[in-house]
This record gives C-alpha cells, structure tokens and sequence, in this order.
C-alpha cells in the first residue's frame, strides 16, 4: 500500500506541504530551541562543575543564640533555670574552623571516589589601593594541590599560579576585581582583615573565568599567608574536593556528612537554585513543543478525515478487488506517517542549520563576559527525541482517521455513492 | 458448481421494507444471464448479494457449493480478488493510477503484478487501448475508462463477472464495444456473466434472463424481446 500512499500524498501537493510544514516546523523548533537552551545549561553545567569543587567541606558557622550563650557562659545557673535574656542574643561565633583537618584528609585519601582534594583557607576581606577599596574573597591554598581540584590554572591570563606558593604575600587577582581597584599586574594590594592593620599583597597575575561574580571579587594566594592574616595560623577553613565522576558528588558528600559537624555540600545542592532553573527552562521547552506538536498532530488529523470522506469511493474499488480492511488502514496510516518521517527529518536539517546561525551570535558583555559566542548543543539526543515526537504526533493523529477508514464496507460506500 | 440462491430475502430498514422475497435460483458456469426489471425492482440488491459485496436478511448464496455466510474472511477477500469481478455504470477507477496501474491492482494484492504486467498490457491492446496505458483516468474517455475497468475485472481470469448497467452512461458505440468485451469473455474465457441492463436488446442477447418485479422473479428463461 505504500505504493499507492505515496501516489495519493503527491496527488493532493498543497495539503500535504501544509501538513508537512506543521511537523516541519514543530521538530525544527525543537531543535533550535533544545540546542540553544542545552547549549546554555551545559556551558553553565560546565563551569558550575569544572570552576569549583564536587564537594566543598566548610566549617559551620554556628550560630550563637541564648542556648548556645547559657551553655557556655552560665551552666551551672542555667541548669537551674535562673537565667533570662531581656533581648536575647544573637550572633556568630567567631574564626570558623574545620575541627579537625587531618582527619578529613586521611578520608579523602583513602575513599576511592576521590580525585583530589585542596584544603583552603578563605576571607572575606577589604581590598584596597590608594583610596579605592573592593569587597571581596582571598582564597588560600596550596596551589598544586588547588590546580587539580579546578580548573584555575586555565583561567589565568597573566602569570603563573604556582608562584604564590613561594610565600611572601602573592596574589593572582580577578581581571574585574584588579580593575575594579584601578591597579595593574606587579602593583601592590593593600588586604585589610577587618581588624588589624591592613597588610600589602604583590600582584603577581591575574586571571578571568568569564564568570562576573568571580572575576571581580575573588584573589588567590598561599595558604600560609591567608592563614597569617587571619590570625588563624594552621587552620583551614574549608576543603574543596573533586571527585571521578561528578555525578556521585550528591551520594558521597551524603556519606561523608555523618563523620563530622562540619557542613558537606556537593556541588548540585550549593547550586540548587540554578539547577531549578534548567528545569524550569526544560518543562517550557517540552510545553511548547507539546502546543506545535499538537496543532500539528490536529492538522494531520483534520487533513485525513477529510481525505477519507473524500476517498470512499476508491476505498469501496480497493475492497471489492479483494483488498481488506487492513490494507485500507495501512493506505491512510502510512501516509501520516509518511507525513511525520519526513517532516521531522526535514525539520532536523532545518532545525541544525538554525542552530549553526544561532552560534555565530555573539553577546556581549553579560555574565558571561564580552565577546563570547552564543552556545549551542548539538547533542544526538536533541535530533533523536525531535524525530521521536514528530514522527509519533503524526502517527497518533492519522491512527484514528486510518482506522475508521479500515471499518468502511463497499456495499455501503457504493449504495451511498449510487442513490 | 456455479451460484446458487436459497429463499433469499433482504430487506432494509426499520421498519423493514423488504425488497427481495425470497428467490429462489441457481446459475451454471459459463452462463451468461441478463437481470432486467424496472427501477427499484431490486437488481442491484441482487447483484450485490449474489458478488459477495453484501449480506442476506435470510437465505443463502452459494459459490462453488461454499455458503457465503459461513465462509471466513480471508476466502471472502480471496474470493472478491480472484474469482469475482465487478463492473459499474460509473467506472470505478483509482484517480492517483495510470490505466495499467489500475488494472493492474487485483493482481498486486495477489502479489502477481509483475508476473502478470505483460498479460495485461495484451489485455489492455485487445481492449483498444494501446498507447493509453500509462494515462490516467481523467486524460480517458467515459467509454475508454469503463473499458479499463472491464479489463480490471477481468484481469484475474475471474470465473463470474457481475455487471450493473455498464453501458447506461455510454454512447450507443461504446455500449456495443463494452457489450461486445463481456460476449468473449463469455465465450472464449467461459467467465460466467451476470449484466444488469435496461436496454432490451442488449438483454436479449444473452443466454437466458431473469426479470424482477418488486423483488420477486417474474419470468425466467431464454431472453424475451419485448
Ligand atoms: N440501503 C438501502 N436502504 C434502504 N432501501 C434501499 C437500500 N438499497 C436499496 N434500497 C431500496 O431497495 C429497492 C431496490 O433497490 P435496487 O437498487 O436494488 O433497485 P434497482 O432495481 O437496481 O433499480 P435501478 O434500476 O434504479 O438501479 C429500492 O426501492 C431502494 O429504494
Ligand atoms: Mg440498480
């Protein structure tokens, strides 16, 4: 019957492009919208996973409230219930600190998911020169064991990352931050800790991830140094860790937690609030292809009931030469299927070319930095589930019109067709 | 063999009017059988239930000694590709196929078509449709496209053809050619014919006649010209 289907389909052209527009139209949306939604949540996926740890081990910053104050500086009356706060206090305890380091360092040697792990120690601190002052974050480490934890080292656009390590107060600084601060590489940095004197840093490089928060904020140095200004010599603050296989990082930091007060959080949940918003974006993106598959799929459906009543009378010649009710069937199902194969695959060339004229899009400025190109995914999986839902919505919309055709009787058709 | 009919009844309806009472008749291969009446006498009702296309209210159709009420659906479609074949006054044809596409049909359900393409053209050449093969039916003739269904009828050699008024929307002409087709296929392919005719001289010139009147046999027997 695929013979005569595709007779009847070049038969009526102008229908069947229109039909053929719809399903077109639908998996080309599809796949331009997935390649430039993907495109963008891989890209972010990328740097959310690749810029900072899998999992980050961080001292809790316990809050101070009238139990915790009663505790330590009134047991004893405390425990006769004699003490009342007139305004209840409120605050946090002071130097966070993973308790016990070595500890933590003895675990993630042995665990096997394990890639490498970085102790830090961070800041928040004032940055200054001259008059100009900058909020933001020192972060100490060791740098060879910082650069295989992330992809620092790839970012750095002037100088090099292990230099900090030789001490003597070095710092590899944000692109935005070192502007920001109206200074240049080589130049020295005023550090101010909130309390005591503020302390210079020599500028040794810089670096841009393209990631604004980070860029205009952040500065690295030697662990050692960050420690001595924080008048917190031989304690860390945090350890960044990365794992194997990133995907493991909700499973392990889960193991990890029980074995110790301080706060465990992989990579997915401190990034919670971005990963809601992909899903977001990808319940909108099947919506609105579910609507053009729909209109499409109802275009389908339209066109072939309509051909149905127009074709009985060849129905009833197909059935009296001894063709069944099957062959009928199959006449008008694979013509909606002709329709959706073919639009979809249509469709896909389509879609594809528009996401190669999409990349060439540039953005500039943004979060994402001056000058980049627009990302786009040109995942198979895209092109496949495209086809899959073109292909399906014709099927589905042509199944019902095909199977009231295969019920259609000569006898009645002909009698029809002679009063 | 040949076909048989068993106190056949139809009616249609509610309430049933019925429009064939119970007739009773048997057709021996190779004979070639006029149905005449007037309109809405219930030639076509007979036709139809006697080609297998529609059911009795009551009674039976025999082909070949098979009751077609008992037959399974599968020798139903076999029987209507292989062994019947159907003529109409308005040519039934596939407006998507050329001529020999058309005609070439039964043949491809059977699975036959390209074995049997050559036969067929010869079909088609005897038919005098040479050169018009490869036209569809919308570039024929009323007389031309009714030849290409006579020929669809009988492309698969079929043992009974059933013919209603095939010559009631031709020209005096073409009804002598169509006429003419179904006579050697009578007589040359031994195909029984059952026609369907108004015209008494056409009638006449078959083996025997059968008339209704208000779905009851009237008279049956050698042809009568009045
Ligand atoms: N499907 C039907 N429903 C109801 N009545 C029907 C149906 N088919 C046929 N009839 C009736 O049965 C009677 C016989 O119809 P039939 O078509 O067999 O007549 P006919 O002899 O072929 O007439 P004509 O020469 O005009 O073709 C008519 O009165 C017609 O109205
Ligand atoms: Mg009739």
């Amino acid at each position: 019957m695929l013979f005569l289907a595709i007779r009847h389909l070049v038969a009526r052209k102008k229908q069947t492009t229109l039909t053929l527009l719809g399903i077109v139209f639908g998996s080309m949306a599809f796949v331009a919208i997935s390649g430039f939604m993907l495109g963008f949540q891989y890209f972010l996926l990328d740097q959310l996973i690749n810029n900072d740890a899998h999992i980050r081990i961080s001292a809790r910053e316990d809050r101070v409230d009238h139990e915790v104050a009663n505790k330590d500086l009134y047991s004893k009356l405390d425990k006769n219930g004699l003490v009342s706060w007139v305004v209840d206090p409120s605050g946090t305890r002071s130097n966070p600190k993973i308790e016990n380091p070595q500890g933590w360092a003895e675990i993630l040697k042995k665990d096997p998911r394990v890639e490498a792990y970085s102790p830090q120690f961070s800041a928040q601190v004032l940055f200054s020169v001259g008059a100009i002052a900058a909020n933001g974050k020192l972060i100490g480490s060791e740098p060879d064991m910082q650069v295989r934890v992330t992809n620092i080292q790839s970012y750095i656009k002037t100088g090099k990352f292990e230099d900090i390590s030789s001490g003597g107060n070095r710092i590899i600084v944000g692109t935005g931050l070192l502007k920001k601060l109206g200074s240049g590489d080589g130049s020295t940095i005023f550090v101010y800790n909130g309390r005591d004197k503020p302390v210079p840093f020599k500028v040794i490089g810089t670096f841009e991830t393209g990631g604004r928060q980070i860029d205009d904020t952040t500065a690295f140095g030697a662990l050692i140094d960050v420690q001595k200004l924080a008048g917190q010599p031989n304690e860390i603050n945090n350890m960044a860790v990365r794992l194997i296989d990133f995907n493991r990082a909700r499973e392990t930091a889960h193991d990890w937690q029980p074995l110790s007060p301080d706060k465990v959080e992989s990579w997915d949940e401190i990034n919670a609030a971005f990963l809601n918003v992909f899903r977001i974006q990808d319940a909108m993106r099947y919506m609105m292809i579910a609507t053009i598959l729909l209109v499409a799929g109802f275009g389908i459906y339209n066109i072939l009931n309509v051909v149905v009543t127009q074709k009985k009378k060849e129905i009833a010649i197909l059935r009296f030469i001894g063709y069944e009710p099957g062959d009928i069937l199959q006449l008008f199902f694979l013509q909606g299927i002709i329709l959706g194969v073919v639009g979809s695959i249509i469709g896909l060339i389509l879609g594809y070319i528009a996401c190669l004229g999409i990349e060439q899009i540039s953005f500039g400025g943004g979060p994402m930095g001056g000058g980049t190109m627009m990302k786009v995914s040109f995942d198979p999986m895209i092109y496949l589930r495209a086809f899959l839902f073109g292909s399906l919505a014709a099927a589905f919309a042509s199944l019902m019109p095909a199977r009231s055709a295969g019920k259609l009787t000569p006898i009645d058709i002909i009698r029809s067709g002679a009063e | 063999m040949g076909l048989l009919a068993k106190n056949l009844v139809k009616s249609f309806g509610e309430p049933p009017t019925t429009v064939l009472h119970g007739l009773n008749f048997s057709i021996k291969e190779g004979e070639f059988v006029s149905l005449t009446g007037r309109s809405g006498s219930g030639k076509s009702t007979l036709l139809y239930l006697l080609g297998a296309l529609d059911a009795p209210t009551s009674g039976q159709v025999e082909i070949d000694g098979h009751d077609l009420s008992t037959i399974s659906s599968d020798e139903l479609h076999r029987l209507r590709n292989q062994s019947i074949g159907f003529v109409f006054q308005f040519h039934y044809l596939l407006p998507e196929l050329t001529a020999l596409e058309n005609v070439l049909m039964p043949a491809r359900k059977a699975k036959k078509d390209i074995a049997m393409e050559k036969t067929i053209r010869e079909l088609l050449t005897e038919f005098g449709l040479e050169g018009k093969e490869n036209r569809l039916p919308r570039q024929l003739s009323g007389g031309e496209q009714q030849r290409v269904a006579i020929a669809r009828a009988l492309s698969m050699s079929p043992k009974y053809l059933f013919a209603d008024e095939p010559t009631g929307a031709l020209d005096t002409a073409n009804a002598e050619i169509v006429m003419g087709l179904f006579e050697k296929a009578n007589r040359e392919l031994g195909t029984t014919v059952i026609l369907v005719t108004h015209d008494p001289a056409f009638a006449a010139r078959a083996h025997r006649q059968i008339k209704l009147v208000d779905g009851r046999i009237d008279s049956d027997g050698p042809p009568t010209t009045n």
